[in-house]
């Protein structure tokens, strides 16, 4: 029995069974690449959207940071403190969505159980005017983590499907391809061989009976 | 005829007012770069007794404003120990202010659990509260019964109000209430017109300032109105109607009134989404307009009221100044929100 470089036996039913496989692998990497053309696409609307939002945050915050110095001028330290103590640590919920597999963040309450992004009881209407702009900042900053680990994970998937799909077409398929190939030919060979083994033994037949 | 004692407390009182800033004082610090040099500029004042240089020579503007609220009060403090008969008591009353301001302070970090921080700082004969058992309090609710035996007992009247809203606004307001009706009682039985005067202005500012925000804010009308203080120059009724009828309409109700610039104004500056602290150094205007005039009164009680306004003025302004040099806001901002 022949074998081939990959120590494979050049049989007819190992030359089935790489078929299959073959047939198997190429079924998943078609789908690989439809998952890597998926989150490529995912990938490019959150790059779309996240300059903006980085954007829009970083003059959120500046702005925030402006009545808040405005505040603490008017209210003193100790006045600014306290008109904060009278509102509870800001909260948020978080919840997963799975884009092909990838889990990715999604804020969906900011003012958490206890409505706590309400500011009706800040006493000083200077301060409560910083606590509001600054709550926007504050889910602006959320917006933006939100996207960027999105961005992270969903990039980190692709490269990974990336590498598998190059993998599979670079080195799986064309080695199981060159396999396939390599026993084709073996059979063919042995085929060939058994074909004129079998003519020299009828010539010879013939030959003894004349 | 004055009283011996009248003109006494009058003329300690101008002895008092020298030692306050004046205007150029105030700007020539809003100038200085850094809060190094407001304290050395300081250091020929009142105030250095109570500003101490680290020997790292680094300044910090809470320790500044620790000092400049420690000076507020002990000068409001002093004209009560010269003071006399009613008008002691009627200064006593005004004085209470920082309790209150205290107290509030206390409840906001009962309703949310967070720590209480800085207060004013007042020695236990410049308050009547027992401040080590309030702040042992664990909550509102027990915070408000360890005042049953002071002068803010009835606060206890609005903790169903506060449970129902969820507010210390409710508690803050009726803090408010108690402290000037001591005060307004104070003001008519000294029966002098230009004190009531100036109490009436304080209170309108507050009620002024907390309709035109809340309406901008809009929190419930319902609520709103219970916020409302008496005693002031405007009418409970003028205000009630003001807390039910829009921004507009509040603009058009005071005309003829001596806030009625200030309102236009105040209005105005929500209209442009100008920064609250425009729409509050607008509705003070009259009121400071007010001390100004009753500053040259300079022989009559009024003065001292006056001088007691004024020293917290400055020590507000004296704030904005560092904690302004601190964050390193705009000069310009800094004026707006001067009370000059």
């Amino acid at each position: 029995m022949a074998a081939t470089s990959d120590r494979v036996s050049a049989t007819s039913g190992v030359l089935l069974r790489l078929r299959k496989q073959l047939e198997f692998i190429q079924n998943g990497k078609d789908i690989l690449e439809m998952k890597r053309d998926h989150l490529a696409a995912e990938i490019n609307k959150y790059l779309q959207t996240l300059s903006t939002i980085r954007e829009e945050t970083e003059k959120s915050l500046a702005d925030a940071y402006e009545y808040l110095k405005i505040a603490y001028s008017k209210l003193g330290y100790s006045g600014l403190s306290s008109s904060a103590s009278s509102v509870s640590p800001l909260d948020f919920k978080t919840s997963m969505r799975s884009v092909m597999g990838v889990e990715i963040p999604v804020i969906t309450d900011f003012s958490g159980e206890s409505g706590t992004a309400d500011f009706t009881n800040v006493p000083e209407p200077t301060a409560q005017q910083a606590a509001e702009k600054l709550r926007l900042s504050l889910e602006k900053l959320l917006k933006m983590a939100e996207v960027e680990v999105s961005v992270e994970r969903i990039a980190t998937e692709l490269m990974m499907t990336n590498r598998k799909v190059n993998s599979l077409e670079n080195t799986v398929i064309p080695r199981i391809t060159r396999l396939i190939t390599d026993i084709e030919e073996q059979l063919e060979e042995e085929d060939l061989e058994e074909f004129f083994k079998a003519k020299k033994m009828r010539s010879t037949i013939r030959s003894k009976g004349r | 005829m004055r009283s011996p004692r009248s003109v006494y407390l009058v003329t300690r009182v101008h002895g008092l007012r020298i030692h306050l800033l004046d205007l150029d004082d105030i700007q020539l610090l809003a100038k200085a770069g850094t809060l190094e040099q407001i304290a050395d500029k300081l250091m020929p004042t009142e105030y250095a007794k109570d500003i101490s240089r680290p020997s790292s020579g680094k300044i910090y503007a809470s320790e500044l404003e620790a000092a400049f609220l420690k000076r507020m009060v002990s000068r409001f403090f002093f004209v009560t120990s010269i003071a006399y008969k009613d008008f002691k008591s009627f200064v006593l009353a005004y004085a209470r202010r920082f309790e209150v301001e205290n107290i509030k302070r206390v409840i906001r970090a009962k309703h949310t659990g967070e720590g209480v921080g800085q207060l004013i700082p007042l020695s236990a004969e410049q308050t009547s509260v027992n401040f080590k058992d309030l702040l042992e309090a664990k909550d509102v609710a027990e915070a408000v019964r360890s005042l049953s035996k002071t002068a803010y007992a009835p606060l206890a009247e609005s903790l169903n109000m506060y449970n129902e809203y969820k507010t210390t606004l409710v508690l803050e307001s009726h803090m408010d209430k108690i402290y000037y009706d001591a005060v307004s009682l104070g003001a008519k039985k000294l029966k002098d017109r230009d004190i009531t005067r100036l109490i009436g202005m304080e209170i309108d500012t507050k009620n002024l300032v907390m309709l035109i925000t809340m309406k901008d804010r809009k929190i419930n009308p319902k609520l709103v109105e219970h916020l409302i203080i008496k005693n002031g120059r405007l009418s409970e009724e003028r205000l009630v109607s003001m807390s039910r009828s829009g921004l507009g309409e509040i603009e058009s109700a005071l005309k003829g009134t001596p806030y009625s610039e200030a309102v236009g104004k105040a209005v105005e500056a929500l209209g442009k989404k100008m920064g609250m602290y425009k729409v509050e150094t607008s509705l003070l205007r009259p009121m400071l307009k007010e001390v100004k005039s009753t500053m040259n009164k300079s022989l009559h009680l009024p003065f001292v009221i006056s001088y007691l306004v004024k020293s917290e003025m400055e020590a507000k302004n004296l704030i904005a100044i560092t904690m302004a040099k601190q964050l390193k806001l705009s000069v310009s901002l800094l004026q707006d929100i001067l009370l000059v």
